[in-house]
């Protein structure tokens, strides 16, 4: 379907992310995203997640900023990019849809102005242009009455209107990427299934890729190609999705889905990861995952994943596992 | 809107009522008997005659009850009869309406002024926050607060009236006249509204919505030009009313050094010479408009934050 | 003694802002309090023969248009104004706080009409209330005093009602109350630690106008009465004079200044630590 030397929508090699010079809260990651597919970037809260997602279109808030590595979107190199060209690839080649789509959204300015902030930008497109094609897009994103809702205000519209609205500005630029971070966490159930609808009829028109960060595995089988699990700042499984959720490798990937309540929907007790997530001011010699992990090589006294990080195993075609207990 | 505007109206007619309750009171409290008063105003002469003074107590109505006496007045006041001023023998009205008209220039003048030097500086501040532009910004406005307006204006007038002749020393005539008045005023509240305005871009800098808008292309100063500053405003432009409200007669200091007949000259010559009517019309007055720029403020917050219904109360 | 080192290693923890304002602050004080030992003039004592005489010999300053001694005059002018401005924060502090902490405790229609008169008098110039009560009841110490007081409450009342309001609705008090703390035990334990610094950076950043708007009423001719002085009225004095002794003009305007700055220092440095310390306690970032 993909032909493998096509330049990927993204590309991320070896990007370490820390607070000033010490803590490292990202390390190592490497991420590759080929057009029109969707990746889901799957890991619990304090992994990393949101993080990497920023790093890759420069915004990161200070003192958390990017200290090795290289992220490209569609061949152009956004690590030591001058602000112009990031300016010019924001909105324009990759978009942004975030967790609390309110507070996302200018009070104070009215929406459709926000819709088509991209368009002027990037398009040269003038003020009423801009206003006609953001009312446009709005009922393309499924907004009733849209050239009314583009006169209206954030604080009048519900959280699934706003992210609607939210996929609107980011799509309005008409980019190759969509970063979408854990876009349906803060909705309604009813609402996330729209939006998750949504998403997946916007990849297929407009051949899009989508970067999906979530913690939610329900959301992952249903939308992705492609799934990386992420812990403690470090990608310790990546595949595609049928081989993740079938036969995960890494005994992380294993106890999140064991936790997961799809799994479990038949009865019988859910499982949990005993301990906590490390922060990331926490050093852990070694596997980061070793001290909960259950595997018997991880419990045995001065076993390797308390001395050396795991190198990456291939356990299938396009399946990698970090974990000193994958067998190829 | 209406039922707000309609509240406010009711405070100002009540708060009015009671404020020239207490100017009603003024002379009494101050062992000044206006009928005499008034006739030491208009004959220089000292000894006065008594029977003089009992028929004019009868003119006026001060012989009688107190409360009668007042709604007579209050009734006098509500059609914008302030009486007559004991010194200049003119309508106290008029008198007003003419000073708060110079206040007015002078205190817009120097507060736009203000305004327009605070955001920007304000906003770099915020955006320098715990840098060195930051701190520098910080200490001269803490110098600003700590330097008297009457020091300030006689050195002003010094350097650029006297020993460089570029500007008048004192009078009202003009836009030359303004320069160092405003000058002197703008000083103070230039402090208070950078430090707001750098508070303020301090919390629209971390707001989500500059997060978004750089993820669709905009720069920083950008997104801070199309959604940081009409957010980040509006805690200024109600710092600004209560300025505008204060300086109204608030800035007694520069008007007297200035000699420029503003509504702080005005009372402080009525204290000098214990004009009683002057005073209580312009406590009056000056009351009056505190609570319509107050009012005005708030309809003006609802119009640049439409996430305020003009109660007073957000979403 | 540990009292004394745990002061000490308090005070160095602070902003440099705070420390600055600290020392000159200490100093002018100390210059106020033991004027009568600093100088070696009489601050009244007239000598025609050194009119505007300039700074040399032991008028370290110089004299003024009556020959009395710069120096002297400057460290007994400052008594008058520093006193009243510091006793109007004090009367201000203590009955605002009351107020404001009584109005957020009981709600309801006494809070609306006392926050009501708040709003009215918060922005009333206290320089207007001044000339108002002394056109009453004629110039004194006890009329500024009165006047400043009357409208430098309402600040406070508004601060300590805002911080009432906001702690008795935080978690832990309702935890306190849940587990059956009498309100007093609340009041002591919870509200007033956690007001003490915001009301007294407040405090301290109202100084310096305080001090400006006594010197400017004795500028004007309506706050110290002569044969006393203060530093706004030598600077009204010492207008005509300008020209030929500048130090007239500059010595009183700058002791006004530094003394109102540093004040205004140790404002902002409690200010930084209220916050700070409000942070760690909230646990923002």
């Amino acid at each position: 379907m993909i032909s493998p030397d096509e330049t990927p929508c993204l590309k991320v090699e070896n990007l370490d992310i820390s607070i000033g010079d010490t803590i490292a809260v990202a390390r190592g990651i490497n991420l590759e995203i080929r057009r029109g597919e969707t990746v889901a970037l799957v890991g619990e809260s304090g992994s990393g997640k949101t993080v990497t997602a920023l790093s890759l279109i420069d915004l990161l808030p200070p003192p958390l900023r990017v200290t090795r590595g290289t992220v490209s979107i569609c061949g152009q190199k956004i690590t030591d990019a001058t602000p112009d060209v990031l300016n010019r690839i924001r909105g324009n080649r990759v978009g942004m849809i975030f967790q609390q789509p309110s507070s996302m959204l200018d009070p104070s300015c009215r929406v459709g102005r926000q819709v088509g902030e991209a368009l002027r930008l990037h398009k040269r497109a003038s003020r009423g242009e801009a206003f006609e094609r953001a009312i446009e897009l709005l009922r393309e994103v499924g907004i009733p009455e849209a050239g009314r809702r583009a006169r209206s205000f954030a604080h009048q519209l519900s959280g699934g209107m706003a992210q609607r609205v939210m996929i609107a500005a980011a799509l309005s630029g008409d980019p190759d990427l969509l970063i979408a971070d854990e876009p349906t966490t803060a909705l309604d159930v009813t609402v996330q299934a729209q939006i998750l609808g949504l998403l997946e009829r916007e990849r297929k028109q407009r051949t899009l890729s989508i970067l999906l960060i979530t913690h939610d595995l329900s959301i992952v089988s249903a939308m992705a190609d492609r799934v990386v699990v992420m812990y403690a700042g470090s990608i310790v499984e990546e595949g595609p999705v049928a081989a993740i959720m079938q036969a995960p490798q890494h005994p992380y990937t294993k106890a999140l889905i064991d936790c997961s309540l799809m799994r479990k929907a038949g009865g019988g007790d859910l499982e949990s990861i005993p301990g906590t997530i490390p922060s990331p001011a926490q050093s852990i010699p070694g596997c980061r995952f070793h001290p909960r992990c259950p595997h018997a090589l991880a419990r045995r006294e001065g076993s390797v994943c308390a001395s050396d990080e795991p190198t990456a195993t291939r356990t299938a075609e396009g399946h990698l596992v970090h974990c000193w207990a994958a067998e190829p | 809107m209406e039922r707000f505007l309609l509240k406010r109206a009711i405070v100002l007619v009540v708060t009015l009522t009671l404020v020239s309750f207490l100017a009603f009171l003024v002379p009494w409290l101050g062992d000044t008997d206006p009928a005499r008063a008034i006739i030491r105003s208009r004959v220089a002469d000292l000894a006065l005659d008594s029977a003089a003074v009992e028929a004019l107590r009868i003119r006026l109505g001060l012989d009688q009850p107190l409360l009668h006496q007042f709604f007579a007045w209050l009734g006098r006041v509500f059609q914008g009869d302030l009486g007559l001023s004991f010194t200049s023998r003119l309508p106290v009205a008029d008198q007003i309406l003419r000073a708060i008209g110079v206040s007015a220039t002078l205190a817009l003048s120097a507060l736009l002024l203000a305004l327009a030097i605070a955001l920007p500086v304000g906003t770099l501040a915020a955006v320098h926050q715990g840098r060195r532009f930051d701190g520098i910004v910080t200490f001269i406005a803490q110098g600003f607060v700590s330097i008297p307006e009457y020091w300030l204006a006689p050195v002003l007038v010094l350097l650029f009236a006297v020993e460089l002749g570029w500007l008048p020393s004192a009078g009202w005539s003009g836009f030359e006249t303004l320069i160092l008045p405003a000058a002197v005023l703008c000083l103070r509240p230039l402090a208070y509204f950078s430090q707001v305005m750098r508070a303020s871009m301090i919390d629209v800098l971390h707001a989500n919505y500059i997060l978004a808008a750089r993820s669709r292309g905009l720069g920083l100063a950008g997104a801070l030009v199309r959604h940081g500053l009409r957010n980040g405003i509006q805690p200024v432009l109600t710092v600004f009313a209560l300025w505008l409200a204060g300086l109204l007669g608030g800035s007694v200091v520069v008007e007297v050094i200035f000699a420029i007949p503003g509504m702080g000259r005005l009372i402080y010559s009525a204290v000098i010479n214990n004009d009683m009517p002057m005073l209580q019309g312009s406590i009056i007055c000056i009351v009056g408009l505190a609570i319509i720029i107050n009012t005005a403020a708030d309809v003006l917050y609802g119009v640049l934050n439409p996430t305020v219904t003009v109660s007073g109360d957000a979403r | 003694m540990t009292m004394v080192t745990r002061t000490v290693r308090w005070i160095m923890r602070q902003h440099w802002t705070f420390i600055a304002g600290l020392l000159s602050g200490t100093i002018v004080a100390l210059l106020l309090i033991t004027a009568p030992v600093m100088s070696l003039h009489d601050p009244v004592a007239q000598d025609l023969s050194m009119r505007l005489q300039g700074p040399g010999g032991d008028h370290w300053l110089g004299n003024d248009q009556l020959g009395r001694d710069l120096w002297a005059r400057l460290l007994y002018g400052g008594r008058f104004s520093v006193v009243v401005a510091a006793l109007t924060l004090v009367l201000s502090v203590t009955i605002g706080t009351l107020i404001g902490a009584w109005c957020g405790r009981v709600g309801g229609a006494i809070d609306e009409f006392v926050m009501r008169v708040v709003d009215v008098l918060i922005s009333f110039p206290e320089i207007i209330v001044a000339l108002f009560l002394i056109a009453i009841i004629g110039p004194g110490f006890g009329t500024l005093v009165l006047a400043l007081t009357l409208v430098g409450w309402t600040p406070f009342a508004r601060l300590a009602r805002g911080i009432a309001l906001d702690i008795s609705a935080r978690d832990y008090i309702v935890a306190a109350e849940v587990l059956g703390c009498t309100r007093t035990f609340i009041l002591l334990r919870h509200v007033i630690p956690n007001a003490l610094r915001p009301i007294s950076a407040m405090t301290f950043l109202r100084f310096g106008h305080k001090l400006i708007t006594v010197g400017a009423l004795s500028y004007l001719g309506l706050g110290i009465q002569p044969p006393d002085s203060d530093w706004g009225a030598m600077l009204a004095d010492a207008r005509q004079f300008a020209v030929r002794q500048p130090l007239l003009v500059f010595a009183p305007g700058i002791a006004i200044m530094v003394t109102a700055l540093s004040v205004t220092l140790m404002g902002q440095g409690l200010e930084i630590d209220a916050d700070r310390s409000r942070r760690l306690r909230t646990g923002e970032s």
